[in-house]
């Protein structure tokens, strides 16, 4: 049904769907459900740990998105699995002089939980600089146990 | 004996976002409308900008606006009251429209009949700018009341923006804070900055430019 706002039909009003209800928790549930996958079409019986490259300047909060990885695959194959961050450095080119190579912080603040990343270029001090990693957050690799009955029996369930 | 072994994976978990943000973008093209993503901080004037916008431009532009907010029939009943098509996005309690959510909100608009859609993001400076929606153009909007360090703080929306606003400057000094640090700060990360007051007027034509602008090109 579509809704009318100040006699102006603005269409239909569609709820965010519920199982999306949190930055980090869809992020979680993302990397659940991929970990989860690659783990069954290895036909492995247990997830034993994640390793993720989590970026320096990505927004995401690492301990919560641990919390919510490890609630989430309660009663999964990967229950009580191990979520291991690797922290990816912030990088960036300079599209004046060619820097390639790590950023500055600007002093830290006792006020700030952080030490906060500027993006002008070491070198030339150009704001014309590039992000060129550190935003990223990826899945690396799994660990699992494959059942002492071999590899691929659990396909045939 | 138990087989232990690593399985590579190497999935970004945001590049599902970015895809759909590519699709949205194609969408938006085939049609001909250019879509302008206002961020900011909450209460630093979003809706006021795109408000002024409409009004000032209603004679050249065919717009439309999605207005995204954890209960959006707030900013787009004001939104709609200058007759344009709104499309309200209620984003609950998460932090930011995705480019799922943005893909919902532009079937819901006659994208053949418009030349601009605007999208007011929820009022966050960290969660939206992880996320691309397909638009052309991204504005952050923070004004001078959330105190004159709020740029300094927050390098990593500037950095993926095109032009920063610093609004509300006509109660700079009543707040106490230097609106031009704070676009010092900004030019550090974003090629545009400029100060505007919807009160007084300052710096409006810049605003109304950078929206024709980004339907021109």
């Amino acid at each position: 049904m579509n809704c009318i706002w100040g006699g102006v039909d603005i269409g239909q009003v569609r709820p965010r769907p519920k199982e999306h209800p949190l930055h980090e928790f869809s992020v979680a549930q993302s990397i659940v459900e991929t970990v989860l996958k690659v783990a069954e079409d290895n036909a492995a019986s247990q997830v034993l740990e994640v390793n993720i490259d989590v970026g320096e300047v990505a927004l995401v909060n690492t301990e919560q998105l641990a919390w919510f990885i490890q609630t989430l695959v309660q009663g999964t194959i990967a229950d009580g699995m191990k979520v291991l961050w690797n922290r990816v450095p912030a990088t960036i080119r300079c599209m004046e002089c060619g820097y390639e190579g790590g950023v500055r912080y600007l002093q830290e603040d006792p006020k700030w939980h952080f030490s906060v990343p500027t993006f002008e270029c070491v070198e030339c001090n150009s704001s014309q600089t590039v992000i060129t990693s550190g935003r990223e957050l990826r899945i690396k690799d799994i660990s699992v146990r494959f059942d002492e009955t071999g590899e691929g029996e659990k396909n045939h369930a | 004996m138990h087989d232990v072994s690593k399985i590579p994976v190497v999935e970004d978990v945001l590049e599902a976002n970015r895809r759909l943000g590519e699709e949205n973008r194609k969408t938006l093209d085939l049609h001909g409308v250019k879509a302008i993503n206002v961020m900011g901080a909450i209460g630093s004037g979003k809706t006021s900008l795109i408000e002024l916008a409409i009004d000032r431009l209603k004679g050249e532009l065919r717009m439309a606006a999605i207005a995204g907010d954890v209960i959006a029939a707030f900013d787009s009943e004001r939104l709609a009251r200058h007759g344009i098509p709104v499309v309200p996005m209620n984003t609950g309690s998460e932090c930011h429209l995705d480019a799922h959510l943005m893909r919902h909100a532009l079937e819901q608009l006659q994208l053949d009949g418009l030349d601009l859609v605007f999208v007011e993001n929820v009022g966050n400076l960290i969660c939206p700018s992880d996320f691309f929606l397909g638009e052309h153009k991204r504005v952050i909007v923070v004004s001078v009341s959330e105190g004159d360090d709020i740029v300094a703080k927050h390098p990593v929306i500037f950095k993926g923006g095109d032009v920063a606003i610093v609004n509300k400057v006509d109660i700079a000094q009543f707040v106490g804070a230097d609106p031009d640090k704070m676009i010092a700060d900004a030019l550090k990360n974003i090629p545009r900055a400029f100060k505007t007051s919807v009160r007084t007027g300052e710096g409006i034509d810049l605003w109304l430019e950078v929206v024709r602008e980004t339907c021109r090109r």
